[in-house]
């Protein structure tokens, strides 16, 4: 047994840090637990989420916290994975003793449904984009515009300039396929016809000319482009460098992804919906922190925490029966938040801006 | 305490899971990469059965397990043409195949979407709502599945499986039918795979592609070598290292900007270091 020593001392740590964890006496401190995907392919989702949040507690602790206590953030990675949120979920709630969470994408919040009911947890998603998800528990809120939102503008834009044929080119993760099902169900109810559907694994496939090959064969009149970061630099790169100029339709702020990075002759032709750019004083307090503007999801995730801190403030209490009937209607860092009787966050107006000047691209 | 059940129960299923592979890798020293894909089919196979037609938990289990059998039936006799290296590369394109289909046969599996709201098993209106009961279920079937796996090693079909392994042609020379030894341990091997695999969907309650891909079928791999090959005990032993030792580092208060990288970097470099200190694994009996 002298070979397997550790692994009785290994169970002994995790025991006994998890019972010391848990057995901590009453704290003044709120704890909100952010359960994101740091590692793994979601990473840059993630990290924007948790730099969100991070500066939204510490601008509130700033101003003297929630009903007079201080916020404390504890993160958890879930390695983009289902059952790494319910791991995250469980250390955050057992562990760290978590009163809130946020969570990211549709499938972290699907694993961990079950258990938010459960603990009854009062969670908001941060990037979760699925239609109706926040409807799925009492207890769910959400500050991220569902695609369908952004799809519907995207729908009536290649509408107006008569494009007709449309082509989807995605990767392969919940949120992309959300997407390009709304997308569909929208167009052809539109009149517009889908001519291919092409797709690629998510952060594996570092080279996607055979299907970008595929797509400049269809001859599309626009491609819808529902690939996230930071995939979608080398999508774009590698669907220009084979010659193709057709119009791209991308679904969130892509002048805040990786791509922004590309030479600036392959940005030309892309027209991206954002429900409305970040706020002048989130990007300014953001780039302060950080030293960089805030990426995709950060506003939302800043929200969440500010969602939160609000309907507490608004209950007067730290209670999540209560809090969950307090959640109110802001001015967010994403923009007007108003949140549905279900949770949800409800209609967004969707802008529509060209890539290459940033300018406004208006839709009759 | 929730946490450490929830650990428990991830344990127990990677353990069956691990103890599977065991018995194709370690036992009859065929290098498979594609048990995830097994654990998919029984974990996709119940999935559907519960939320499509209500079929109770253990009724979609059996399911999962004679669909499983009887793919993995087929998988093994073809992978049976192939030997050492080239085995281990066809059992991993049986992986991504099986990846494939999850992923874009969206009418049936929703695709990267998953399936959600996957109901605990209930037994005569006995529910394993609970997680300490949930943790129960799986550590019986943890049991049931070393104490099967015990009796297959020991036994004379056992005793074949590991004369394959040290030199199949001998054995072929003594008049046994080799192809029927390692068909019959591969379906036996991919049934408790899909134990595992339905026993994941039914705790998680939500499956997508992401959890049965060839990384996992490389997880599993590693857990049997660094537990040791050849050796159930340390099928467990090692899903109770690779189980516990991200957790633990979970504890360790890392930045956290950096904490999950950390994690990360870390978790591989024990992982090396204990191959380094014991490159036979920690109770195995067999090199690859």
């Amino acid at each position: 047994m002298k070979k397997i020593w550790f692994i009785p001392v290994l169970v002994g740590l995790i025991v006994g840090a998890a019972y010391m964890g848990s057995a901590d006496g009453p704290t003044d401190t709120i704890i909100i637990g952010a359960d994101f995907a740091l590692s793994n392919f979601g990473a840059s989702w993630g990290e924007n989420n948790l730099r969100g949040a991070e500066l939204a507690v510490k601008e509130i602790n700033m101003r003297g916290g929630v009903l007079g206590r201080p916020l404390e953030l504890k993160v958890q990675d879930n390695n983009s994975s289902a059952a790494g949120a319910v791991s995250a979920a469980r250390h955050l709630l057992d562990v760290d003793r978590a009163q809130y969470l946020l969570t990211g994408w549709t499938g972290e919040v699907e694993a961990v449904l079950p258990l938010i009911d459960q603990q009854k947890v009062v969670t908001v998603t941060v990037s979760a984009g699925t239609k109706d998800i926040a409807a799925k528990s009492e207890y769910l809120f959400r500050t991220w515009p569902q695609d369908f939102f952004a799809v519907q503008q995207l729908v009536k834009y290649a509408k107006a300039k008569k494009y007709t044929r449309i082509a989807i080119l995605r990767s392969s993760a919940d949120w992309e396929v959300s997407l390009s099902n709304s997308f569909i169900e929208d167009a052809q109810s539109q009149g517009l016809y889908i001519v291919h559907s092409d797709q690629f694994q998510l952060g594996t496939s570092a080279d996607i000319r055979s299907n970008v090959q595929k797509l400049k064969e269809v001859n599309a009149d626009a491609i819808f482009l529902p690939v996230s970061d930071p995939d979608v630099a080398r999508t774009v790169k590698q669907i220009r460098e084979l010659g193709i100029t057709t119009p791209i339709l991308y679904p969130v702020d892509i002048s805040v992804s990786s791509a922004k990075d590309l030479p600036p002759a392959l940005l030309t032709n892309i027209i991206y919906a954002v429900a409305k750019p970040p706020t002048a004083n989130f990007v300014t307090a953001f780039k302060a922190a950080y030293g960089t503007s805030p990426g995709v999801s950060a506003d939302t995730a800043y929200d969440a925490v500010y969602a939160i801190a609000y309907a507490i403030e608004n209950a007067g209490t730290t209670s999540p029966e209560i809090v969950k009937s307090h959640f109110v209607d802001f001015d967010g860092a994403s923009g007007r938040i108003v949140f549905t009787k279900t949770g949800d966050r409800g209609q967004v107006d969707i802008l529509l801006y060209n890539l290459e000047d940033k300018s406004l691209v208006t839709v009759h | 305490m929730e946490y450490l059940v929830h650990l428990g129960v991830l344990f127990s299923i990677f353990a069956i899971l691990a103890l599977s592979l065991q018995l194709v890798v370690g036992y009859t020293g065929l290098l498979s990469v594609t048990h995830a894909a097994f654990y998919g089919i029984g974990a996709y196979t119940t999935a559907l059965l519960i939320t499509n037609l209500g079929v109770n938990f253990f009724v979609a289990l059996l399911a999962g397990v004679v669909i499983t059998a009887f793919v993995s039936l087929l998988v093994g006799f073809v992978l049976s043409k192939f030997r050492g290296d080239y085995y281990a590369l066809g059992s991993l394109g049986f992986n991504v195949i099986v990846f494939s289909i999850f992923l874009n046969w969206q009418s049936l599996t929703r695709g990267p979407l998953g399936i959600p709201g996957i109901d605990r098993p209930d037994i005569l209106g006995f529910q394993f709502s609970e997680n300490i009961l949930f943790l129960a279920l799986a550590l019986i079937f943890l049991a049931l599945a070393y104490g099967l796996s015990e009796w297959v090693t020991t036994s004379s079909f056992g005793r074949v499986l590991k004369a394959i392994r040290e030199d199949e042609e001998a054995v072929s020379v003594f008049g046994y039918r080799t192809l029927f030894f390692k068909l019959a341990i591969f379906v036996f091997s991919a049934g408790v795979a899909a134990v595992a695999g339905a026993l994941y969907a039914s705790y998680i309650t939500f499956i997508d592609p992401s959890s049965f891909t060839i990384n996992e079928s490389i997880f599993v791999l590693a857990i049997i070598i660094l537990g040791g090959l050849g050796s159930l005990r340390g099928a467990v032993i090692g899903a109770l290292v690779l189980i516990l030792l991200p957790e633990a580092l979970r504890f360790v208060g890392f930045p956290s900007d950096i904490a999950a990288q950390m994690r990360q970097v870390i978790y591989g470099l024990i992982l090396v270091g204990l191959m380094l200190y014991r490159p036979q694994g920690l109770v195995g009996e067999y090199k690859l």
